[in-house]
């Protein structure tokens, strides 16, 4: 059985510029994963440990399986920050293409500067 | 028969080797089995390195990585100061400012109230002048003949057979 995400959201929301119900999950994933990735981290060392006993590599196993999908790093997906849109999204600038053209063209990136040969 | 050498071809190969300098030998120098090993785990505890001769799967690669979850908490903006804050924070000492959606929510308000007294003003006229005849928005009146006859109104297919 599938546990509740509801574990993971915030008393208060703590974000701001576009906002959207995809966007607050995702949020909600990259904290639960900030949170639990010592604890993570410490089983994977436990399973992959040869010299510990097979019991207690079994057991951090069926622990690590156990956890909240949300803690898992590979949940996370890299959001536009200006529209929500998950395609095409430069990670340096955190926004998709076609964010990344208008505010370049409007001049709001710095350093940014339409080619031209 | 022989082949001659094409005229732009310049054969000097032992000049280009002269150029190039003898290689240096390696100085070879026998070390025991656990000097090696000394000097390994010496390595070991400078560069804080986990020591394992026999290469054992010690999963001390898990504690070697770098924690990602600071930087992936990171990628959206987190909320910094708005001017809520500000007037929240001088409210207690009886300071207080212009808030614009505060002004339109009142009028809005006021708005309504206004609607809802049309309203019943409204209900309040239709009442008083007890029905719609009276304010001529009544039903028009029935059609009559030369014989003071009223044409009994049963459907518009009828009475557009009626002759005039």
């Amino acid at each position: 059985m599938s546990k509740a995400a509801s574990l993971f959201h915030p008393k208060r929301l703590n974000l701001s510029g576009f906002v959207n119900t995809r966007v607050i999950r995702d949020n909600n994933k990259r904290m639960a994963v900030e949170q639990h990735e010592p604890e993570r981290q410490a089983l994977r060392y436990m399973i992959r440990n040869t010299s510990l006993p097979g019991r207690v590599r079994a057991q951090a196993q069926l622990q690590l399986s156990q956890m909240h999908s949300y803690t898992r790093p590979t949940q996370v997906k890299n959001r536009c920050v200006a529209s929500g849109h998950v395609r095409s999204v430069f990670r340096d600038f955190r926004i998709n293409r076609f964010q990344f053209r208008m505010q370049a063209l409007s001049g709001h990136l710095p350093g940014v500067k339409k080619a031209s040969w | 028969m022989t082949t001659q050498p094409h005229p732009g071809i310049i054969k000097a190969p032992g000049q280009i080797k002269n150029l190039v300098p003898p290689r240096p030998l390696r100085p070879t120098v026998k070390m025991s089995q656990t000097r090696l090993l000394d000097l390994v785990k010496t390595q070991c505890r400078i560069f804080s390195m986990n020591f394992n001769p026999q290469r054992l799967r010690l999963g001390n690669k898990v504690l070697r990585q770098r924690l990602r979850g600071p930087a992936l908490a990171a990628w959206y903006p987190k909320k910094t100061v708005a001017f809520q804050d500000l007037q929240n924070t001088y409210k207690p000492l009886g300071l207080t400012t212009f808030d614009e959606a505060e002004d339109d929510r009142e009028e809005a308000i006021q708005m309504s109230v206004t609607n809802i007294l049309h309203a019943v003003w409204q209900y309040v006229d239709t009442f008083l002048l007890s029905s719609a005849k009276l304010r001529g928005k009544g039903r028009p009146k029935k059609k009559r003949t030369a014989a003071g006859k009223v044409v009994p109104d049963i459907g518009f297919r009828r009475r557009s057979r009626t002759p005039d």
